[in-house]
């Protein structure tokens, strides 16, 4: 009996540590760019200042657009984990943004494959996706740690 | 002049409404509406909230678009009700021309929301924050169509400071427009007057913003100054009452970190007053009595809110209001001349476009019960306002 209590959970300890494994594997945020973006890198702060309207222009002059997802894991942890945020702080920084006037709201996609077409073909964009979602036609910036 | 410029913006929208017909997204287009019942047991807590009352809404819808990459044009219609305060008669909120030059140096030209201290220019959007009704001594429900928008001209920017952090700052210049259905004309002249004339002029204010190294904590410091007139008529009594430097300072602090919220805010309103009444129609003879005197009143609050899931927050505010002090000849109590509320307010998120909230307000002093809100007698300084309120936005 003990021998059999045993491996059960030995089998329940190898699912959660491959599931865990996994998660790790899938859940490495990449921030991607229009390739008309001249930035190679760009630091975690300077991430938050994007998405919290603290900077609106690329080195350049050009003005950034900020591209989002509606919701999921991968908006969840790049709020968490990137912006050091959550995502209500996040949807309620955009919503004073377009009761006020004082901006446009980002666009905002379901699909990652749908941020990286946008991104794709229109300038000044900034987005983030899994790294396992494909991503050729854009550039990506190295998060700086 | 200034229904000019809206006729040009609608002009252009409704332009690029049909230049971008197959692309309504090149619109954006947001909208929200509340509504909310207050019921209080001694006084009227905004409005006549004695019996309980639902007359206490708002609604708004704007359209926004991009016209260039730095060029942006918009408008927001909106109406609200208060008691017997604007009877949802829709008006424009704010219309304006934003060109963002630099991120250092941008231009707003039209109507535009003020900025002032952390919630003036969201005062109407309660989806923005945790309570129903934000604490009264600096963000007056009753009055806010007299400070929430501006006609005019806005400078604004953002610094990064690098270390030290990023400031931000907004300086304006321009008019308010008060309507005479509105809560400053029905303050002032009563159930009898007769609202005449107003004028609002060399409205001046800024506002400094610091998001500081530390995250999470900013800081900001917010000037308003104007000088402005009425006119009423009450019962063929003319009374001219003009405001000369009226001023608000505010300070204010803000914490968030994670789930947390925490604010502070001090808010000091000075001015003069000169007072001129005509009697000559009553008396028969010309008789003006002129009177001047001097506004210091402050008013602060403290207020912390977690978030404890994607549902639910709840938050609490203690906040005061040292009103004028009373003419020791008028028949008030001593607690006419202060309001503190405690509030505890709970928030529902049912979806990303409905929320609920449920407040309680423990109030102390009637400083802020309006005359014409006031009952006919005192009954102690102690009373309870319950709030509930409902919120749909997109």
């Amino acid at each position: 009996m003990k021998q059999i209590i045993h491996n059960i959970f030995f089998i329940f300890y190898i699912s959660a540590l491959i599931l865990i494994t996994n998660e790790t594997v899938n859940s490495e945020i990449i921030m991607i760019v229009n390739k008309n973006v001249r930035m190679d890198t760009i630091e975690p702060s300077s991430i938050a200042n994007i998405y919290f309207g603290n900077k609106t222009k690329w080195p350049d002059g050009q003005t950034i657009h900020v591209v989002m997802l509606k919701k999921g894991k991968t908006h969840d942890l790049f709020v968490n984990k990137i912006l050091r945020s959550t995502p209500s702080k996040l949807k309620s920084y955009w919503k004073k943004v377009v009761f006020t006037g004082i901006g446009i709201r980002p666009r905002i996609f379901r699909n990652e494959a749908d941020v990286v077409k946008y991104i794709s073909t229109t300038k000044g964009t900034i987005g983030y996706i899994d790294d396992s979602v494909s991503h050729d036609i854009v550039k990506v910036i190295k998060i700086k740690q | 002049m200034f229904q000019r410029f809206f006729v040009l913006l609608s002009l252009i929208l409704l332009l690029n409404v049909q230049a971008y017909s197959n692309e309504l997204s090149d619109i954006d287009i947001h909208a929200f509406a509340s509504t909310g019942f207050i019921i209080s047991d001694k006084y009227n807590y905004l409005t006549q909230s004695i019996e309980g009352t639902c007359e206490f809404n708002e609604a708004g819808i704007n359209f926004s678009s991009l016209i260039t990459d730095d060029i942006q044009i918009g408008l927001q219609i909106y109406s609200y009700d208060l008691g017997n305060v604007s009877n949802n008669i829709i008006k424009l909120d704010w219309a304006m021309i934003d060109y963002s030059w630099k991120e250092t140096l941008g231009i707003r030209l039209g109507k535009f929301k003020t900025p002032l201290a952390l919630y003036t220019d969201i005062i109407d959007y309660d989806m923005l924050y945790t309570p129903a009704i934000l604490p009264q001594g600096i963000y007056s429900l009753y009055l806010r169509e007299s400070i929430k928008s501006v006609q005019g001209m806005n400078l604004y920017g953002k610094i990064n400071m690098g270390t030290p952090g990023i400031v931000g700052y907004d300086l304006y210049y321009g008019t308010v427009s008060i309507d005479k259905d509105g809560s400053l004309p029905k303050m002032f002249t009563g159930e009898d007057g007769v609202f005449q004339y107003s004028e609002v002029k060399n409205l001046l204010g800024t506002r400094i913003k610091w998001n500081t190294f530390i995250k999470g904590l900013g800081f900001v410091i917010s000037y308003l100054q104007s000088d402005f007139m009425f006119q009423i008529n009450n019962q063929g009594v003319k009374s001219t009452i003009e405001y000369s430097q009226a001023a608000l300072k505010i300070l204010s602090a803000e914490y968030s970190i994670g789930n947390l919220n925490a604010s502070f805010e001090y808010q000091i309103s000075t001015g003069n007053v000169f007072t001129e009444i005509d009697m000559t129609n009553i008396v028969g003879i010309p008789t003006i009595n002129k009177l001047e005197s001097e506004i210091d009143v402050d008013s602060y609050y403290g207020q912390v809110s977690y978030r404890f899931c994607r549902w639910f927050e709840t938050g609490l505010y203690y906040s005061v209001n040292n009103a004028e002090k009373m003419d020791p000849t008028i028949n008030k109590p001593d607690y006419a001349d202060w309001q503190k509320d405690m509030a505890l307010c709970t928030r529902f998120d049912i979806n990303d476009f409905w929320l609920m909230k449920f407040e309680v307000h423990q109030l102390n002093g009637v400083g802020q019960v309006l005359d014409i809100l006031q009952p006919e007698e005192y009954k102690g300084k102690n009373w309870t306002a319950f709030v509930f309120k409902t919120t749909f936005s997109f």
